[in-house]
């Protein structure tokens, strides 16, 4: 039996959103910085202990003004919110995504501080990952460069999402 | 003996016999069971329905039967009744079928008394084919190869029917057509404009939308206003049919009915699919007028022919050669550009001959750039007499330089003008980022005026300033906010400059601020992760005989206060400068430490 689940990742631009998806699909990472245009999608089959959850990923376009991002959350299970470690901005626009939508909150989600592998870079504070903790079910340190909890990170959302 | 028997009875069972007498009365009196049956008929139906599904299947022949009979003898109380809804359904059936019978009609029309049909049927009588034939190559076939049923708030695939390669594609296709539509509704702000058309990885696609549901058709060849209208009903049938299945979230492939229902809808329109439609008369009258109109026609011909040389070399891109009449089209050899726009040519029964080539014509070379910059969603493009004027911005300096780069390949330009500006904010970022100083640095953009804000060691800021010229000349970069922070070799300086007083072994330090500075600038080399060494040399007046003991001891002493406050033991070692004569005077400035850190 395998059930489709639909999962969004949102966050500021430059953070790691679709390279997280690349490094998690085709283990694979690029230096080289290619911005979405939009969105876009990805699937991949997970196997959880009993059953197989089909993933549609939709790796949505850098968070820079409001209007976009309604219509691709729409009917969305689960969220990824990603923000960069070593950029303190990319932690004040997940408070400006969930004031502009705040029923974004109830959907299960987990959040990614990426790029651990810089982390002689990182500018994260103990507060900001307290914070992140009181709206999402785990927080995560990810690379996609090294692909450090990166599977992990989907799979735990995965499971909160058959729960 | 009977009668005694019976007198025991009715003694012994006087109760008994009389309910049995009761019950008896209520069975076999028809009237009185109809009453009792009555009182439990309706709970009994509602329990034998939740208790056997079978039921509706028992009642469903007497019923139809039933509501048969209704219909016949009750004619107008039935049509009364149905009235408001019928009017309603009616109104819809006929405008549909009124749009259906104006495409049909103009189909016909088209195709019975066109230039063209004649055309065709002319090219049947001589090539020995039929009409049929003939008219089936041209005209319309189309086939529906995949349906998707999606799931409308969140894109997710219900069911698909129809061959794909993968059932992974589906999913995606399903999404990527919902955030389509999400962003076609968006971007036009109107709930009409939703999604109809469009066309992903070559299918194309019909769209049509349902409360719950959308239905996506995959269409090869050239679909009709008939087709649409089947997709519109067949959505509309499967939310009738299946709703329920429809409004729970259920998975992919579990909904064999859903599948089954979709395959009907897979069609396929071919050749043999409409002989009805071939009109004789007009078929006749046509034939009459070819032969009556033949002297005319061929007249006809020249003037076709020279109408068809003009228009070919109306086509830029297009470099011809020769046409020639053949059959009843024509065939231009040349050369043809791949870029070329032909579409012109294919109403005219022409047939290309041609090689390819690069063209030089203006509107072909520009078409070439525009591919080119077709990436690039904010840049202009303006060609006139060989001039090219690039306008727009651009995402970065490598890009700029790849496509005029690849610009120097393209002929048939005689000169670039390049306006083309890069985007800053996205550059800028990038360029922090690529130089690791996206923590040390903050940067704000203004005007052209770069602020960078935080701190940057000399070199670094300097470096920084050169980089950063050579690639924004016209940005100018402001320091005022930019903390400038010691090199190494400064704070090594600094340190080899200090001397720390020591004028009682038991009261030590009097020099607080020195220290402190000798301390902050030690944890800063190490912090840097310095490999360093520290050499702590006690001095003295060489006043008396113990003036080395004591060099030394100042120096231990400092080597402890040091230890202390956290300067790890293995950096550092005691030295003294050994006196060469005891007997100089006294000097209490003289008594002390001096440091000599060297880094490793
Ligand atoms: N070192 C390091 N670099 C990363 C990591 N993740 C992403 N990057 C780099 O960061 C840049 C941006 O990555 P993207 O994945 O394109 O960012 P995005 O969030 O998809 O950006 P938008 O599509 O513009 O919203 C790229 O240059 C990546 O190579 C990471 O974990 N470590
Ligand atoms: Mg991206």
């Amino acid at each position: 039996m395998s059930i489709a689940k639909k999962v969004c990742l949102i966050g500021r631009f430059a953070v790691g959103k679709t390279s997280l998806v690349k490094q998690f699909i085709h283990q694979e990472f690029g230096e080289k910085y290619k911005t979405t245009v939009g969105v876009s999608i990805a699937t991949k089959k997970i196997k959880l202990a009993s059953l197989k959850v089909s993933l549609v990923i939709w790796d949505i376009a850098g968070f820079e003004q409001e209007n976009h991002y309604a219509h691709y959350l729409r009917g969305s299970h689960g969220l990824i919110w990603v923000v960069d470690g070593t950029e303190p901005e990319s932690f004040e626009i997940l408070d400006t995504i969930s004031e502009s939508l705040p029923e974004i909150k109830q959907i299960p989600s987990v959040c990614f501080i990426n790029k651990c592998d810089l982390k002689d870079e990182w500018v994260v504070t103990n507060k900001q990952e307290e914070l992140l903790k009181t709206f999402n079910h785990t927080v995560f340190e990810t690379s996609a460069k090294t692909g450090e909890n990166v599977e992990k990170g989907f799979k735990k959302l995965t499971e909160f999402l058959v729960k | 003996m009977s009668k005694e028997r019976d007198i025991l009875k009715s003694l012994l069972l006087k109760e008994e016999l009389q309910l049995l007498n009761q019950l008896e009365q209520k069975l076999l009196s028809k009237e009185q069971f109809t009453k009792e049956v009555s009182d439990v008929l309706s709970n009994a139906i509602k329990r034998a329905q939740s208790k056997n599904k079978n039921l509706e299947k028992e009642l469903y022949i007497p019923i139809r039967k039933g509501v048969t009979k209704a219909f016949v003898e009750n004619k107008q109380s039935i049509i009364d009744a149905l009235l408001p809804i019928m009017g309603q359904l009616i109104r819809k059936t006929v405008t549909n079928s009124i749009k259906q019978f104006v495409t049909d009609i103009n189909r016909t029309l088209e195709l019975g008394f066109s230039a063209k049909a004649i055309k065709w049927r002319w090219q049947a009588l001589r090539s020995d084919c039929t009409f049929a034939e003939i008219l089936f190559q041209k005209t319309i076939r189309y086939q529906v190869t995949e349906l998707f049923l999606i799931r409308q708030t969140n894109g997710l695939l219900i069911e698909h029917a129809g061959h794909s390669e993968t059932a992974k594609d589906n999913s995606a296709v399903s999404a990527m057509l919902t955030a389509i539509q999400g962003f076609i509704e968006d971007s036009f702000n109107e709930h009409d404009s939703a999604l109809q058309r469009v066309t992903i990885k070559n299918k194309d696609y019909i769209v049509t939308s349902g409360p719950t549901a959308y239905l996506a058709a995959v269409i090869k060849g050239a679909p009709t206003q008939r087709l649409e209208t089947k997709l519109q009903q067949a959505i509309e049938n499967i939310h009738a049919e299946f709703s329920d299945q429809i409004n729970t979230e259920s998975n992919y492939g579990e909904n064999i009915e859903i599948q089954d229902s979709l395959r009907k809808y897979l069609i396929t329109k071919n050749r043999s699919d409409k002989p009805k439609k071939i009109n004789w008369t007009p078929w006749i009258i046509i034939t009459l007028l070819i032969i009556s109109g033949f002297s005319y026609w061929s007249y006809g011909i020249k003037q076709e022919l020279k109408r068809i040389v003009d228009l070919s070399h109306s086509v830029p891109g297009l470099y011809v050669q020769s046409v020639k009449r053949i059959g009843s089209g024509y065939r231009i050899k040349g050369l043809l550009d791949p870029l070329a726009e032909i579409t012109s040519l294919h109403k005219d029964n022409i047939t290309l001959d041609t090689k390819p080539y690069l063209s030089l014509d203006e509107d072909i070379v520009l078409k070439r750039v525009m591919k080119l910059f077709s990436p690039y969603k904010k840049v202009t493009i303006k060609l006139t007499n060989g001039k090219l004027t690039i306008n727009g911005i651009i995402s970065s300096d490598d890009d700029i330089l790849k496509v005029l780069h690849q610009l120097e390949s393209i002929g048939g330009i005689k000169q670039i003008i390049n306006n083309l500006a890069i985007d800053q904010q996205k550059q800028m970022h990038a360029f922090l980022l690529q130089n690791k100083l996206k923590n040390q640095v903050n940067y704000l953009l203004n005007n052209n005026k770069l602020s960078l804000i935080g701190n940057m060691k000399y070199k670094q800021q300097q470096e920084l300033t050169r980089k950063f010229t050579s690639l924004f000349p016209e940005i100018i970069i402001d320091a005022e906010k930019t903390n400038i922070i010691d090199s190494t070799d400064k704070i090594v300086y600094k340190i080899n400059n200090l001397f720390i007083n020591i004028k009682e072994l038991n009261d030590p330090v009097n020099n607080y601020e020195t220290l402190d500075k000798l301390i902050d600038n030690l944890h800063l080399l190490i912090n840097r992760q310095e490999r360093l060494h520290i050499r702590l040399v006690g001095k003295s007046d060489c006043n008396g005989l113990f003036s080395d003991n004591h060099s030394l001891k100042r120096a231990e002493t400092l080597f402890m206060i040091l230890a202390k406050k956290g300067i790890d033991k293995k950096l550092m070692t005691t030295h003294i400068n050994a006196c060469k004569s005891f007997n100089n005077p006294h000097n209490q400035s003289l008594l002390g430490v001096s440091i000599q850190s060297v880094k490793e």
